[in-house]
């Protein structure tokens, strides 16, 4: 099971000299989001096996003959003890005891683990070959996976299960409330804030037409003042969403994803 | 902002921003129209030479949807501005700045503070669940058929109305900024910028356009930058003088610098500037080409980094505009503002001929034409965006999923490229066609009522998808056709098409709803019938998808 391994802990290894962009599906430094945050993560298995198996023919897994084979093997999966190896240990305590629970519903199941499969083949280029990719864009696996169209209607019951257990796993829990809690308020506060600007400009006009310093009113104290509170709720969510969830919500992306193989 | 704002509530003396063309008189006529021509063809030069250079790298569905997804955070949130910021922005909020004074400005509050949206609720979640198109984030949870149509048809419509407005601006405004008169050259004009648009989006996809963008968006912030700076050293940077000076310039007095010159006249004309607030700031951030920017970047952290671009860059310019706006006033003076063009749209051409040294002479005559280079290459630029946008749209949504038969293969990626190819010379044409008839038209309501369609049709069914756990397929084509039919009907019977003397059909009188913006009342209708269509359906929302749209959305697990 070649791509299983593969896609074991998508891409976390920084290869000898490069610096690795955390953020970026396209991997490595270089890619153009790259900046201060491009610390690895504590603690994570450096997997050597990767750069061998990039070169195996990943896509030949895809081919719908294949798909009956891999379907039946999905069970493995999720069975520890077949990737001790390439596993980290936080998505193996996460997964304990799930394997066996996919049986309940009855739908096409594979079609959807396929298609992160071959995403990650994306998120795993290697510098060589995302310069590559970058000189001939056409040549990159495109990350149309499967069906060109989009997701199937069914969902693959084993990622349902996955997906059901991160949504309740307190990490995503800390991550969802840490956006709620800055977005649902912030939201509130500027929209009251905006309509109060516009009610208060028809309502005293009085008051509006107070000048502070020569011709600066009130009125224009107040739309200046809309402009800075724009630029500060912006810097807010920015700095809410670097220091609260940036890190959480990608360490577990990739957790996820390993349970997705 | 790509939009051509307009307020006339009954009573208000701003019939429109963009009016029929004043065959009368061309404002200002000259040698500096022949330097515009000139440097009009190196614009055309140029977007041509990008979309050729750019055009050729990729093929795949990814490059020509999302130009291979390899733009960096500041690339993409310049190409955003881009798009946001059209020549009616860059002329038309000016010219309303320069004619109304503080009224003026709240349109530039209100597209700024729209972006809030955009960065809050949309974009990262965006980025994380969808691939192409909006229907995309709606088809991770719900039926795709059903979704698909829904949505595709949306965004079909609103681009469509979008794009006519802006061809119709563009026949008004290029014919305004040469000095020429008469039809013929506004037909001309739109059959131009049509055929241009289309050779960017079929020769260079994603990537063409967004590279048009960012230069668009560096010579718009160049040009405005330049001249702020020029019209505050002319007051030496004294803001007390420029706004002395300003009201000064106006016929208005001292009420120029105060709210109300534009609108606060009567309750109605209150009530229609809070729908259209509505519409511009829950409008954004349901916009096909808007919401097609973000899906250029690697990841949804991209995503968000390029908003906070666009919102530095967008916020800078809007306060730039007042600045322009003011020195306009100021410096040309209101009255010869109006006479060159009652809706102020040549505002900023004259400030820089006014700065250059004057009528006649050459530094005058060359920041004239600079200045009106630079309204057209927006133009180009933002019809570009729009015309992508629909095709994806109609290609990946209504071609290969909608419309498609069930007895048939699937689409392979290959055709539907083909197929957003064949669109956009389809709607490119289609376009054309309609904004040839449209050009009597008020073409500000088109804008208005493509910012109410977007945010009555689209974002509250993209909010409830995401948010709301018991949301289901059928509440989801109710949100979208809840909205988005309303809008369509309550515009049908406003003020702008009959009983009013700027309406489309001047003679007769039908409408019996009081504003000319739908959205005070469509936007809630949208959120109201996708709450009914839910709750009133027997089908259930499934938790596992939601939880998978969950996951999705604030990770990016599984993002392409």
């Amino acid at each position: 099971l070649a791509q299983h391994e593969v896609t074991g802990s998508a891409g976390r290894t920084p290869r000898q000299g490069q610096e690795y962009d955390w953020w970026s599906v396209s991997g490595m430094a270089g890619s153009p989001d790259t900046d201060q945050q491009s610390s690895g993560f504590p603690g994570e298995p450096v997997h050597e096996l990767m750069h061998d198996l990039i070169h195996e023919p990943i896509h030949e897994f895809m081919h719908e003959p294949d798909r009956e084979f891999l379907q039946e093997s999905v069970p493995e999966f999720l069975d520890e003890s077949d990737h001790g190896p390439v596993h980290t240990a936080r998505s193996d305590s996460q997964l304990a005891g799930q394997a066996g629970g996919h049986g309940g519903r009855s739908q096409r199941t594979g079609s959807t683990a396929f298609a992160d499969a071959d995403r990650s083949a994306r998120s795993l280029r290697l510098p060589e070959d995302d310069d590559a990719a970058s000189v001939i864009p056409g040549q990159r696996p495109s990350g149309t996976p499967g069906s060109p169209a989009g997701p199937l209607e069914e969902q693959d019951p084993v990622a349902a299960e996955v997906y059901r257990e991160v949504q309740q796993s307190p990490a995503f829990q800390e991550i969802r409330r840490n956006h709620r809690r800055f977005v649902f308020p912030a939201t509130a506060v500027f929209v009251c804030w905006y309509l109060f600007y516009v009610t208060v400009l028809a309502a005293a006009p009085g008051l509006m037409r107070t000048q502070l310093a020569g011709p600066f009113s009130v009125a224009w104290l107040l739309g200046l003042l809309q402009f800075a509170s724009t630029f500060l709720i912006t810097w807010l969510y920015a700095r809410n969403a670097r220091t609260k969830r940036d890190r959480a919500a990608l360490g577990l992306r990739w957790d996820t994803q390993d349970q997705l193989r | 902002m790509n939009q051509l704002p307009q307020f006339s509530g009954s009573g208000t003396p701003l019939a429109t921003v963009l009016p029929p063309f004043p065959h009368t008189q061309p404002p200002v006529d000259g040698p500096h129209h022949n330097l515009a021509v000139v440097l009009f063809a190196l614009v055309v030069v140029m977007t041509l030479a990008i979309t050729l250079w750019v055009g050729r790298r990729g093929q795949a569905a990814e490059d020509f949807y999302t130009g291979g997804r390899d733009f960096g955070s500041l690339q993409n949130g310049v190409a955003l501005s881009g798009d946001y910021l059209s020549a009616a922005s860059f002329l038309g909020v000016t010219g309303l700045i320069a004619l109304y004074g503080y009224d003026g400005m709240l349109y530039s509050i209100g597209f700024l503070v729209a972006w809030l949206i955009v960065l809050m609720w949309v974009a990262e979640l965006v980025r994380n669940t969808g691939r192409y198109t909006l229907a995309d984030v709606l088809a991770t949870r719900m039926r795709q058929r059903p979704v698909r149509a829904a949505s595709g048809t949306a965004s079909v419509v609103v681009t469509l109305l979008y794009l006519i407005a802006q061809m119709v601006g563009a026949g008004s405004l290029v014919a305004l900024l040469l000095g020429t008169t008469g039809a013929a050259a506004k037909t001309w004009t739109i059959v131009a910028v049509g055929g241009l648009m289309i050779i960017y989006v079929t020769v260079g996809g994603m990537r063409a356009t967004t590279w048009i963008q960012i230069v668009k968006a560096m010579m718009l912030m160049t040009g405005a930058l330049a001249l702020t700076v020029w019209v505050l050293v002319r007051f030496h940077f004294d803001l007390a003088d420029l706004m002395r000076s300003a009201a000064h310039g106006s016929p208005a007095g001292d009420r120029y610098l105060e709210p109300g010159l534009l609108y606060g006249e009567s309750t109605t004309s209150r009530l229609d500037f809070v729908s259209l607030g509505m519409a511009l700031v829950l409008g954004t951030a349901g916009l096909p080409h808007i919401l097609s920017r973000f899906y250029t970047v690697p990841t949804a952290r991209a995503a968000r980094r390029s908003v906070i671009w666009a919102i530095g860059l967008v916020g800078c310019f809007y306060l730039m505009t007042v600045v322009l706006g003011l020195g306009a006033t100021a410096l040309v003076g209101a009255k010869a503002v109006k006479t060159a063009n009652p809706a102020g749209n040549t505002a900023v051409p004259l400030l820089a001929l006014n700065l250059g040294g004057g009528e006649g002479s050459t530094g005058g005559t060359l920041f004239f034409a600079l200045t009106s280079a630079i309204a057209f290459a927006t133009i180009l630029a933002v019809v570009a965006g729009l015309t992508l946008a629909s095709s994806v749209s109609f290609a990946h949504d209504l071609y290969a999923q909608a419309f498609r038969s069930r007895n048939k293969p699937p689409v392979t990626e290959r055709q539907e490229v083909v197929m957003a190819r064949v669109s956009a010379v389809l709607i490119g044409g289609l376009a054309i066609v309609l904004s040839l008839y449209a050009q009597r038209l008020n073409v500000a309501f088109l804008v208005s009522l493509a910012f109410a369609v977007a945010a009555s049709a689209n974002l509250p069914t993209l909010v409830y998808n995401l948010f709301w756990r018991r949301f289901t397929t059928r509440g989801a084509c109710w949100s979208t056709y809840g909205g988005l039919v309303p809008a369509l009907v309550l515009v049908f019977f406003s003020p702008v098409v009959s009983g009013a003397r700027t309406a489309m059909f001047p003679g007769v009188d039908f409408h019996w709803f009081p504003l000319e913006n739908p959205g005070l009342v469509s936007i809630p209708l949208g959120f109201l019938f996708g709450w009914i269509g839910t709750v009133s359906g027997e089908e259930k929302a499934d938790p596992d998808k939601f939880a998978e749209l969950e996951v999705r959305s604030l990770t990016g697990a599984g993002a392409v």
